[in-house]
């Protein structure tokens, strides 16, 4: 869709803006008022069912209770990560099924020694589909899901030990635990589910809020971006799939517990697509926004059919499909399809939105667009900001220090990463040939060319974005060639774009993070249990990216969205994303695009103070005031070939380079 | 059944070329195509027995109009009243993908609400006998029938797009869209013909299904729209020849594949296919562009 350029807009769309006061006001809450709400809603919880009928008790615990439960598995999915998984149901029939065979006909095992087999099966699962799929990004991922989701429901109905069509009779209730009977009273199993869910309220919301959720975050706003950052996207994502198929197997466990049969048509696809229905229409991300969708979805069809009016609105509906529906019930998917269309249209952020979620739709409404910043009203950014700049960044004293920084570029002889004969071709396009470089531990190292040198390119083999045809790219001596890009970022390279690639939606201090993470160990069960070691890393990961936002000069933008910056300290973020993973070599990929002669200026009085503090530098830059005052040494490429290497007063005296650049015949009259 | 699958997929293949969308509500483009035909057969034309002879080619030809225009009519719908504002905004694609099971929800859901959750099955319109056999298998008549037209009108959209100056348009605005709007292209009928191209064949395939099988139940769109897509992808999405050798390839090995796997297992054989298409060769046989000459 984003080929097609964007057209007259239409007038303002109208807002529900009924419940934004209501979450705004929350997020103002200091943290007891907040504990103290939940407290108070947790209580509630569990005094209302109490009082019901036990008609409205079992409405409660399906289909209430297991779409939250089943929402909020799938909201890990589609809104932290970004995925579109239209088979999640395959993960509620996994656990189900799992329960069923386990526990009836002979399998033996009671149900609450089943939970956990439930819960790691629909895990395996999870893991199973994912591994092969999950290099498929978008529209295809959802399709595949699709595909899988029926593959489940298929092969239950052929699998003569699964009961085939028939489905698995007399699974046995869970015995009684805590003074609570589970049999035929559907009040026990309400709290069941509760307890279900609050569990996986705390755990995500913990795993949210660690290097994890960053990850996830990091990949659902620009996975090439995480990925060269250090995120190991497969690995975050699959762990992403195995949070939610799992969350899906414990709803599987509680329904067939409590419900006692299941078979194939326990689990149509329509109901993959009504929980995706209820995380949309809450608030994709939003945790009390999923579990408002869900309650929707699942009660208010159910109340509908109590509603003395039922007779007229069903008859309403009838004349207007030209159906004859005895019970409102045959509506739910119409009227939710019907919402899900409108919802698009109309407030796609969901009742209850994230902030995430709601800056980036507010982002695709306006016209700036992150990317454009650059090219729209750069002057007016800029302009607007110097002053601004100049308070927070003065260009510090020291900037000559031309007698030190030279020295250290003269001692500087111990090379730390290596270009052999590096090819990389396109087709027939020979983007790249030969290179050789070698760039020595400590310096600042320039590449200069013409447009469409090669100069980007020679980045890209070096993270791992390509992969060279031939030739060899080696960091402190251990190849580079093949590994993922992710692993050359642990390995010490880091690197900027071009193009801005920030994570939009993320604030400032969480873009650095993400950079820091890459220097973090803390497993998935470490951050969900909240290991010492997790606590120590966070704690030390957010001083660390404190100390580098000042260090870049932006340090009072910490909790801004990256968006939402100026242009010139969205270079700057970057930076401070790149130095966060603690690189050895640092490559900048044209910092001063678009600045202006003062901010330059402040550039590469911050690149010395990058390279003072110990790291390499590798920059590729057209501003030649810029190259020629920061960098030690400079190679020069043109169409693909090094045609020049040295310092900076011999490659501008270079008639090969005068005539890269000038397109002049040296000996022309 | 390749056939058909071709024709539903070149409708896929169509709005992605323009788009980059996938348009998961097509499935039911197609499945309103074949209720159409459905009940044009008994209702509009009145028919009550078999035909013959002239009465036969014409009813076949005023069925396949009806059904064409029907959905053709159902894909411009969809695109003016749910998908153009979405692209107004430029929204994320996961909006789209979001709308577009909505409105898959809807139309079966109507369908369901109008027509019965049960099969339908119109009046058979000519006895279906042998022809002939070709590599052991019996050929039948209908079998024929749907091949022969699903190829002229497989035909034709290639032509159209490769020849007309409409077709010239949804090649320059599959490969720039900006560019395209600024060398004067209205993107915004360029799309609506996209859609309409793509609805007219579903509508065609729907047809086409209904002389075959007989029969229809509201989601019976499903399972071929996920095929058409597979064999879209098989043939590279994007690339109209491609969708129809992915389709036709999908049918044979879906022949084939059921034979060897038992025919409980054809639909898992057509999701497997696509994973490891996705897998091994994700721009499938052909590659991914309309917009390159050959398309």
């Amino acid at each position: 869709m984003s080929r097609i350029p964007a057209l007259p807009k239409l007038p303002a769309l109208p807002r529900v803006s009924l419940v934004d006061p209501l979450t705004r006001r929350w997020e103002r809450l200091p943290w007891w008022g907040k504990a103290l709400v939940l407290l108070g809603v947790l209580a509630f919880a569990i005094w209302y069912p109490s009082t019901l009928e036990p008609k409205w008790q079992s409405v409660l615990f399906f289909p209430v209770g297991v779409y939250i439960l089943l929402a909020l598995g799938l909201n890990v999915v589609v809104g932290l990560t970004g995925m579109l998984d239209l088979g999640y149901v395959a993960f509620f029939a996994v656990g189900a099924y799992t329960t069923a065979k386990l526990t009836a006909e002979g399998g033996g095992l009671t149900a609450w020694e089943c939970i956990l087999l439930a819960v790691l099966l629909a895990m395996v699962a999870g893991v199973t589909l994912g591994g092969p799929t999950l290099r498929l990004r978008g529209d295809y991922l959802a399709i595949v899901t699709l595909g899988f989701g029926e593959i489940v429901r298929i092969v239950a109905q052929n699998t003569p030990s699964l009961g085939q069509a028939r489905g698995i009779t007399a699974i046995p209730h869970p015995s009684s635990l805590a003074g609570l009977d589970f049999g035929i009273d559907p009040l026990p199993y309400v709290y069941l589910v509760l307890a279900a869910i609050v569990l996986a309220i705390f755990l995500i919301a913990r795993l949210r809020r660690s290097r994890v959720g960053r990850s996830w975050a990091a990949i659902r706003e620009d996975e090439d971006a995480a990925e060269l950052m250090g995120v190991p996207t497969f690995k975050m994502k699959l762990w992403s799939f195995a949070v939610g198929a799992s969350t899906g197997g414990l709803g599987g466990w509680i329904y067939a517990s409590k419900v006692g049969f299941i078979n194939p048509d326990t689990f149509p696809l329509n109901l993959s697509f009504l929980v995706l229905a209820a995380v949309v229409l809450g608030g994709l991300g939003s945790t009390p926004g999923v579990i408002a969708g869900a309650f929707a979805v699942g009660f208010i069809p159910e109340y509908l059919r109590e509603f003395s009016g039922e007779e007229t609105v069903l008859e309403r509906l009838n004349s207007i499909t030209g159906g004859e529906a005895t019970d409102i019930n045959e509506y739910r998917f119409f009227l939710f399809g019907l919402a899900l269309i409108l919802m698009m249209i109309f407030r796609p952020q969901g009742l209850l939105p994230s902030r995430q979620r709601a800056a980036e739709l507010a982002e695709a409404t306006g016209e700036q667009a992150m990317g454009a910043v650059a090219g729209v009203d750069e002057a007016d950014v800029v302009a607007q900001h110097t002053g601004d700049r100049a308070a927070t960044l003065e260009v510090p004293d020291d900037v000559d220090l031309p007698d030190d920084f030279i020295a250290r570029a003269e001692e500087a002889q111990e090379e730390v990463l290596r270009l052999t004969d590096v090819t990389m071709q396109f087709g027939g396009v020979v983007a790249l040939n030969d290179v050789s470089l070698t760039v020595r531990r400590g310096e600042i190292f320039g590449i200069i060319g013409p447009n469409g040198a090669g100069k980007t390119t020679v980045f890209n083999c070096i993270t791992g974005v390509f992969r060279p045809t031939s030739g060899d790219i080696g960091l402190d001596g251990v190849s580079l060639v093949g590994k993922k890009p992710h692993h050359i970022t642990e390995a010490g390279v880091a690197r900027t774009f071009q193009n801005i690639r920030l994570f939009p939606n993320m604030t400032a201090i969480e873009n650095i993070l993400v950079g820091a993470d890459a220097r973090h160990t803390t497993s998935v069960p470490g951050a969900v249990v909240g290991s010492p070691k997790h606590g120590r890393e966070e704690r030390l990961g957010r001083a660390e990216a404190l100390r580098l936002l000042d260090f870049v000069g932006i340090g009072r933008r910490v909790d801004e969205a990256a968006r939402n910056l100026p242009y010139g300290d969205q270079r700057r973020l970057e930076i401070a994303r790149a130095i966060a993973t603690q690189p050895k070599v640092l490559l900048l990929d044209e910092p001063a695009a678009g600045f202006n002669p003062a901010e330059k200026q402040a550039l590469v009085a911050l690149i010395r103070q990058i390279c003072r503090a110990g790291l390499t530098v590798v920059l590729i830059e057209h501003d030649m005031e810029v190259v020629m005052e920061v960098c030690h040494r400079i190679a020069v490429l043109d169409f693909g070939e090094k045609i020049a290497e040295g310092l900076p007063e011999e490659i501008q005296s270079d008639e090969r380079v005068i005539r890269a650049y000038l397109g002049v015949e040296i000996d022309a009259p | 059944m390749g056939s058909i699958y071709a024709l539903i997929a070149l409708g896929y293949t169509l709005v992605y070329g323009v788009l980059r969308l996938i348009n998961f509500a097509h499935s039911e483009i197609f499945a309103l195509g074949i209720y159409a035909s459905a009940f044009a057969i008994e209702g509009w034309l009145g028919v009550t027995g078999t035909r013959t002879g002239l009465g036969l080619v014409g009813t076949l030809l005023a069925l396949l109009a009806i059904s064409m225009l029907v959905s053709g009519g159902a894909a411009l719908l969809m695109e003016r009243v749910a998908y153009r504002p979405l692209r107004r905004r430029n929204a994320p694609r996961l909006t789209a993908l979001i709308t577009a099971i909505g409105i898959s929800l809807v139309v079966q859901e109507f369908l369901a609400l109008r027509y019965g959750r049960s099969k339908i099955t119109p009046q058979r319109l000519f006895e279906k006998e042998s022809l002939f056999t070709f590599l052991g298998e019996e050929v039948r008549n209908d079998k024929v029938l749907v091949f022969v037209a699903a190829i002229v009108l497989m035909i034709g959209l290639d032509q159209f797009v490769r020849r007309s100056r409409l077709g010239r348009g949804i090649r320059a605005t599959a490969q720039d869209a900006e560019t395209a709007q600024l060398m004067g292209i209205n993107i915004d009928r360029v799309v609506m013909l996209t859609f309409l191209l793509g609805g007219l064949l579903a509508g065609a395939a729907g047809f086409f299904n209904l002389i075959f099988f007989e029969s229809a139940r509201f989601n019976i769109g499903f399972l071929p729209g996920i095929k058409a897509f597979t064999a879209a992808v098989l043939g590279g999405i994007g690339n109209v020849r491609g969708a129809l050798l992915g389709g036709l390839l999908l049918g044979v090995l879906e022949k084939y594949g059921a034979a060897l796997f038992g025919g409980q297992w054809t639909d898992v054989f057509a999701f497997v296919v696509l994973v490891l298409v996705l897998l091994v060769r994700p721009s499938g046989l052909l590659g991914e562009t309309l917009g390159r000459a050959r398309a």
